[in-house]
């Protein structure tokens, strides 16, 4: 954590969360409201397509009006960065299913991702995870395939389709 | 009721639904058990794989996960002093100190059976209950409708951990995110940014398994803690004659409670057992033993954990309002499997109501016959490295959502909520209203619009309703309520989760 204690009183400028979040919901009502601004109503429709979101995204607004003047004023507790690397690890190893699994089958893409997200973890041991991956693809294809008949395939490659 | 829970009976004990049961008990017990993945993680994952069964199957095992984790949370509570399940903290408390007294066996055994117990109350009073609630359901106009779905959330915020304003916008951007996709009612496209995979909406499994699977790994990774030993002995399973004689009181007092707290919208499974051990620890005379291993302070909130657990079906059933994240999960389920939960559940889908009813009391009993024998091999398991257990969970959520549309985009917008999750969780944000939020927003949304089209536009007609007012009067009482500085300081010291 970044600590706590007064946002603005001595001391310089610090962020905390709920300024950050007040920001962040302001930013995301505003293009909510801007992307709603692109619906054309016409005079038939008595109850807008927008109306809803619009008044919830109005209400976004005041919420993230209120967090960021709360933020400003209070402080409260500091707003601390994700780590990076594990957090770009597992996004990428999700990813790379996404890529992998339409073209190659879900075999490929698991030990991608598996690997790929694996080594995130701080206490990596790249050989059980290695030994993990393969078990898990083969029980995986038991499960998925032989039992649950899934509709995806296991391994797709040129010529050759499990 | 009896001809319905029979008939019940004959739907839950087909061989394959008690099958269901059966998956549905034992992986509920390895999640509780298991740090770093709970109920609503397992059940978004395992959304995908319910499209293949029968709605009253899926139901039955969902549930069965459910409902399962609450006693596989109390397992390493007691154990380990690690609660596997948020219910389970209060458990904990005693549960160890019992542990370390040497009597693990016995918190253990008076967990499971006053687990038992409380769940097959609260099976008949889901029975008794939840059709007489769908019945004044039907007297329900739209707006009284919204005004109790208005107030449905406002519970889910006031009972969610951390700061009331931060629950109040994330209900609101789920509320935004379930209109996103073609209005049904106009065809045109809302915030979809002109992708093709965003023209049906956002599928609550992928939400669920971005913001609870993938964000919830992020977040383990984010604090890295240790891993705990297991050091405990069990001992001697079956508690002392003087244990039962001081648990009767405490399961049944908790029963009650945990039965009323359900029900209601909110965190009625985690507020449950802490009242059921404030209440006990108030009427003992000899309060100072709570805290040094008291079989009232296991006993009791183990029932209060277990009866809210299975209570909180009768909003979802009767009403079509989830109470609480795994609830929301549930509708999610249904409303994929064609079946619009409330009260005309009863009239179209006997089965289904009667027969989940009925598996819960088969449920209990598995858990309670599985659990006890099984407990050196469910500690075992705790000793599976997380660095091997997440890259499993993060493979399985992938091919889980990819086997639904088979859409590459599906899985990109899973990552993304992965990252919204973390993001929210660094935010101070909780992420279950968020879901109950989109779960409850097209429901919101219609309701919202069929009160303006039938006043013809008139913003008045919101609060015309008698019933619609005092709903709406409630929500905004308890909204205020939550935000008094003695209120605010009690909640924070009771939902604060982990």
């Amino acid at each position: 954590m970044a600590g706590n204690g007064g946002g603005g009183a001595g001391g310089g400028f610090r962020l905390t969360q709920d300024t950050v979040a007040g920001v962040l919901v302001i930013a995301l009502s505003l293009g909510i409201l801007a992307v709603l601004a692109t619906i054309g109503s016409t005079k038939y429709q008595q109850i807008a397509p927008d109306l809803f979101p619009r008044v919830c995204a109005y209400a976004l607004l005041a919420g993230g009006g209120l967090l960021l003047a709360r933020g400003l004023i209070r402080g409260g507790e500091g707003f601390e960065v994700p780590r990076l690397r594990s957090l770009a690890l597992v996004v990428v190893a999700v990813v790379a299913f996404g890529l992998v699994a339409p073209s190659y089958g879900y075999a490929p893409a698991g030990l991608a991702t598996m690997i790929i997200s694996g080594l995130a973890a701080p206490d990596l041991r790249l050989r059980s995870l290695a030994l993990v991956t393969l078990a898990v693809i083969a029980f995986s294809f038991a499960l998925f395939t032989l039992l649950l008949k899934l509709p995806i395939p296991f391994l797709s490659l040129p010529g050759f389709k499990l | 009721m009896i001809t319905d829970l029979l008939f019940g009976f004959s739907i839950a004990l087909s061989a394959n639904n008690l099958f269901l049961c059966l998956i549905g008990c034992l992986i509920g017990t390895l999640i509780g058990v298991l740090p770093g993945i709970g109920p609503i993680a397992t059940i978004s994952i395992l959304l995908p794989f319910t499209f293949g069964i029968s709605p009253v199957g899926s139901m039955i095992m969902l549930a069965g996960i459910y409902y399962g984790a609450q006693y596989g949370g109390s397992t390493t509570a007691i154990l380990v002093k690690m609660p596997g399940e948020a219910g389970s903290i209060v458990t904990m408390i005693d549960g160890h100190a019992m542990a370390k007294k040497g009597r693990a066996g016995a918190a253990l055994a008076l967990a499971a059976l006053g687990s038992f117990v409380a769940g097959t109350i609260a099976t008949l009073v889901i029975g008794a209950f939840a059709e007489p609630l769908g019945r004044v359901a039907l007297i329900l106009g739209p707006e009284d409708y919204f005004a109790l779905i208005v107030l449905g959330l406002v519970f889910a915020i006031v009972l969610a951990a951390g700061s009331v304003l931060k629950a109040v916008i994330a209900v609101l951007i789920g509320v935004v995110l379930a209109t996103v996709g073609t209005d049904v009612e106009t065809g045109v496209q809302r915030l979809t940014f002109g992708l093709p995979s965003l023209l049906e909406g956002i599928g609550v499994s992928i939400l669920a398994m971005g913001l609870f699977g993938v964000g919830e790994i992020l977040r383990n990774l984010d604090r890295s803690e240790a891993q705990p030993v297991v050091k405990t002995v069990i001992g001697r399973l079956w508690p002392s004659l003087d244990e039962i004689k001081r648990s009767v009181g405490p399961v049944l007092r908790g029963t009650g409670l945990g039965s009323l707290l359900g029900i209601l919208p909110g965190s009625g499974t985690l507020l449950a057992p802490f009242a059921s051990y404030v209440i006990e620890k108030k009427i003992s005379k000899t309060p100072e033993r709570f805290g040094e291993g008291a079989p009232e302070g296991v006993a009791g909130p183990e029932a209060a954990n277990n009866a809210a657990a299975q209570t909180c079906f009768i909003p979802l059933l009767s009403l079509g309002l989830p109470p609480n994240a795994v609830m929301a999960l549930m509708l999610g389920a249904l409303t994929i499997q064609g079946i619009v939960p409330g009260p005309q559940v009863f009239t179209k889908n006997p089965d289904l109501f009667w027969g989940m009813v009925a598996s819960m009391w088969i449920g209990n009993l598995m858990l309670l016959v599985i659990n006890l024998p099984l407990i050196g091999l469910w500690v075992s398991l705790l000793k599976v490295p997380y660095r091997l257990l997440y890259p499993i969970i993060l493979m399985f959520c992938c091919i889980g959502l990819f086997s639904v549309n088979r859409l590459s985009a599906d899985i990109y917008f899973m990552a993304g909520f992965g990252v919204l999750g973390i993001l929210m969780a660094k935010l101070g944000f909780e992420a279950a209203p968020l879901l109950l939020g989109f779960v409850l927003g097209d429901s919101l949304e219609s309701n919202f619009r069929r009160t303006l089209i039938l006043s013809d536009g008139d913003w008045t007609s919101f609060i015309r309703s008698p019933i619609a007012v005092v709903l709406l009067i409630m929500a905004v009482a308890l909204l205020a309520f939550s935000l008094m500085p003695k209120i605010r300081a009690g909640r924070n010291e009771v939902l604060v989760e982990d």
